[in-house]
């Protein structure tokens, strides 16, 4: 019961984070990708199975909202899930530098998987503009990650959740 | 052991059934149901996404508001400065004032005419031409009487409108500036020069009789002049829009825009001297003086 509410919590918290707080912080229409952000980090402490629900509900949300192909966001946020719960355990999160590598290169993967969406499903309706936004969030996200791994740790703590309960 | 393997064989089942279903959607994106389908998760997510919005919305309401809170003590401290140093001030000013009237009752100097302020709102105009009355709804009751100067302030200055001309009980009829019959010398704000400010009945009016030696500028803002019985000194009329070609070797002229916008005027503000209210004037005139009943009852006193 427990585990339901708080993942329920953070499901919500990443939603009003991408689609309310984000673009309060948009550089140059550049916003950060909190969903992913916080799907690395909650996966990473969490393991694959959360990941993979967790970026499989927050991309279907992103996909409803956007009016891009329909189900691109779930298949990429599924995989990341996935991915970087199989690096759970074995890599150290709270060292800030592996943070922001791992950042870094999860947001490159994320903007390969949507690419590789567009150009197998249905590329003469949606073609990918490669553009500074593709080049830039990346190193946005980077640097942002220590900042949201400190406030995802703080809500852990808050919520007082651990796996064993 | 075999707990972590089961595990992991469920991490992967999750995530190939999700990957799965991800890979259908993208494949069926077009199909009705799908749309309908994503329509649906919208309709149900869509309160949420507006209320969060909402939410964050109001907090930075609230966040400003604080910050307003925060800028108006501080500018509740900067001005409790000013204040103290304002009372000092105004008890200097108090003293200079007293040493002013005193010194000027030494000389024998009259004492400068106070003047209080009657607001009144324009309820008719002259149909044919903006430029010549408009009527006012304020009239001898209210202490108006004929050639009580009528001005309106206009970007933070003090404007001439015209003059009573006539009044009535609740009303008045006022001449304006640029009517032909209204004339009142003026003078140029920066060199103090002297003129004659005519109406025109046009919108513009003419500055007669300015010594030739006298710099006109264009933009130069005319002002009433202390010869003005009417109208207070320092009262602005208008801005000079041309100088007239000089034809007399004394005189030269210019034309003047008045600063008041006559075509979106709504109200005025007629200048009473503080002391100068016809109507109780009246009334101590007819306390001093006996009337008809009175007279009489003199006259058979008498007898």
């Amino acid at each position: 019961m427990k585990k339901s509410i708080f993942y329920t919590i953070v499901f919500f918290t990443g939603i009003f984070l991408q689609f309310t707080v984000a673009q309060y912080f948009s550089i140059k229409g550049i916003a950060p990708n909190a969903i992913l952000l916080m799907l690395i980090f909650l996966a990473l402490l969490r393991g694959s199975l959360a990941g993979v629900i967790m970026g499989f509900l927050w991309g279907l949300s992103w996909d409803m909202y956007s009016v891009d192909l329909f189900g691109c966001h779930a298949f990429a946020y599924t995989c990341i899930g996935f991915a970087i719960g199989k690096l759970s355990r074995k890599w150290d999160e709270e060292k800030i530098i592996s943070q922001m590598v791992l950042t870094l290169l999860t947001s490159v993967i994320y903007w390969f998987l949507i690419y590789f969406c567009y150009k197998i499903f249905n590329p003469e309706v949606y073609t990918f503009k490669m553009n500074y936004i593709v080049v830039v969030q990346p190193f946005y996200n980077m640097l942002i990650a220590p900042a949201v791994y400190w406030i995802f740790v703080f809500i852990l703590g808050a919520l007082q959740f651990d796996e064993e309960q | 052991m075999q707990e972590e393997l089961y595990s992991h064989r469920k991490d992967n089942f999750t995530f190939l059934f999700l990957l799965t279903i991800c890979i259908f959607f993208m494949t069926v994106h077009l199909e009705s149901y799908v749309h309908t389908f994503k329509n649906l998760l919208y309709y149900v997510f869509f309160p949420t996404q507006e209320s969060s919005e909402q939410i964050f919305r109001q907090s930075q309401k609230l966040s400003f508001n604080i910050q307003d809170i925060i800028g108006a003590h501080q500018e509740n401290l900067m001005l409790h400065k000013q204040l103290e140093r304002y009372v000092q001030l105004d008890s200097e000013w108090m003293k200079e004032k007293e040493e002013n009237a005193r010194l000027r009752e030494i000389l024998g100097f009259e004492k400068p005419q106070k003047n209080k302020t009657i607001v009144a709102r324009i309820v008719s105009r002259e149909p044919g031409s903006w430029f010549q009355w408009v009527i006012i709804d304020k009239g001898a009751s209210e202490g108006l009487s004929v050639d009580v100067p009528i001005l309106m302030i206009k970007d933070g200055m003090m404007c001439v409108v015209g003059r009573v001309g006539e009044t009535f009980d609740h009303s008045s009829k006022v001449i304006l500036l640029t009517n032909a019959l209204f004339a009142i010398p003026g003078m140029l704000s920066s060199t103090k020069g002297d003129g004659l400010v005519e109406g025109q009945n046009n919108p513009y009016l003419k500055m007669n009789y300015l010594l030739s030696r006298e710099k006109l500028e264009r933009g130069e803002i005319v002002v009433t002049s202390p010869l003005s019985s009417v109208v207070p000194e320092d009262i602005a009329i208008g801005r000079i829009k041309s100088v007239e070609p000089q034809t007399d070797e004394t005189f030269s002229s210019a034309i003047v825009e008045p600063l008041i916008d006559l075509g979106s005027l709504r109200e005025v503000i007629a200048l009473l001297p503080e002391n100068d209210n016809p109507g109780k004037r009246a009334l101590q005139r007819s306390r001093n003086e006996p009337n008809i009943f009175q007279k009489n009852k003199k006259k058979s006193d008498l007898k």
